[in-house]
């Protein structure tokens, strides 16, 4: 419709009014408020390309499963492209932008959402886990083996005589 | 009872139903009611017909704005409910107006000449003002106070009883 309406308005309208005049026209007809005014200045092309791709790989489609905006096909995807891709030309930084469709759609639309504090409680079992092996096997090998060095041996007077018969047997080859 | 065993065992397990329970607590699939509370968004845009028409105009009245389409049939469940609603609460003050939602202009004006309507629908080329109100599906339906802040999001149809009680309150 856009393209239609500028089409038209271009055929009547003198060519040297025509591009900022264009631009002017299609603002009228459609624009949002937006929350702040962009930190930067509009970036470079080249810029302004890598930043896009970025939010776009890191943003999710709002109407898909487990998708980012340039891996879906749908519309309401393409249309949340190009919106990230104007705001970024605009000078909106990567923070700025991805606040605002935070704000908007809630944590769910970042792929990988901000760790929170309490997701640490899902590491205590681990390390409990591996203390507690540690722990296990240092201390079960102490409790075993509580002298690490060489054992005294200290031949028991009682057990003499069986000793003595023993040698003697060896010693007589019998 | 081994306690020893048993306090290793809490210690071990107590977190993890901890994390788990706070998982369960929230479906992950719900989309967030973020706007709820704040100021809406301004938007300028065109209605069907061609007309200029701007949020700024209906401050200090009840606004309700929906996004449809037409080839959402939920959407076509509540146009009923909105045709009630602007019928009954337009004289009351209340604005209604909707927004098309990634659709075509040409079908929204045909089925709404077949269906009828008592309120503008907008074009929303590029979907800047779904975008601005955080859409992600259609039928959404924001309810404004006269104050221009966002006082009830509602994802889906919104039936006869949600829309009565909600006008009912920023009236």
């Amino acid at each position: 419709m856009i393209g239609a309406l500028m089409a038209g308005w271009l055929f009547c309208a003198p060519a040297a009014q025509a591009a900022g005049d264009a631009q002017e026209f299609i603002d009228d007809l459609n624009s949002v408020e937006m929350p702040e005014s962009p930190l930067e200045a509009p970036p470079d092309a080249a810029t302004a390309a890598e930043r896009t791709e970025r939010l776009q790989t890191n943003l999710r489609c709002p109407v898909c499963q487990g998708l980012s905006v340039s891996d879906s096909p749908a519309d309401a995807a393409r249309a949340m492209g190009d919106r990230i891709e104007e705001l970024v030309l605009e000078g909106y930084t990567e923070e700025q932008v991805t606040r605002y469709f935070v704000d908007r759609y809630g944590e769910w639309v970042e792929l990988e959402p901000p760790r929170e504090d309490h997701q640490a409680l899902f590491w205590a079992p681990v390390v409990a886990l591996v203390l507690g092996a540690g722990g296990i096997a240092l201390f079960g090998r102490r409790r075993r083996d509580p002298d690490t060095g060489p054992r005294e041996y200290t031949p028991d007077p009682e057990l003499a005589p069986w000793r003595d018969r023993i040698l003697a047997e060896l010693d007589g080859g019998t | 009872m081994n306690w020893k065993v048993l306090a290793a065992g809490l210690a071990i397990t107590a977190p993890l139903v901890a994390v788990l329970a706070a998982g369960f607590g929230r479906d992950p699939k719900l989309r967030s009611n973020a706007l709820e509370g704040t100021q809406a968004p301004m938007f300028d845009l065109r209605t069907l017909d061609g007309e200029p028409f701007s949020l700024e105009e209906a401050r200090g009245k009840p606004t309700v704005v929906n996004f449809w389409s037409t080839w959402c049939q939920p959407c076509k469940i509540e146009h009923p409910v909105l045709m009630q609603a602007a019928r009954s609460y337009t004289p009351l003050g209340v604005h209604f107006v909707a927004v098309l939602y990634q659709d075509d202009a040409a079908k929204a004006r045909a089925y709404l000449q077949r269906s009828g309507s008592h309120w503008p629908t907008l074009d929303d080329p590029g979907g800047r003002t779904a975008i601005a109100y955080g859409v992600a599906g259609v039928p959404e339906t924001f309810f404004i106070d006269a104050n221009g802040t966002i006082v009830r999001k509602v994802s889906g149809p919104v039936s006869q009883e949600v829309m009565v009680e909600t006008l009912e309150q920023m009236l």
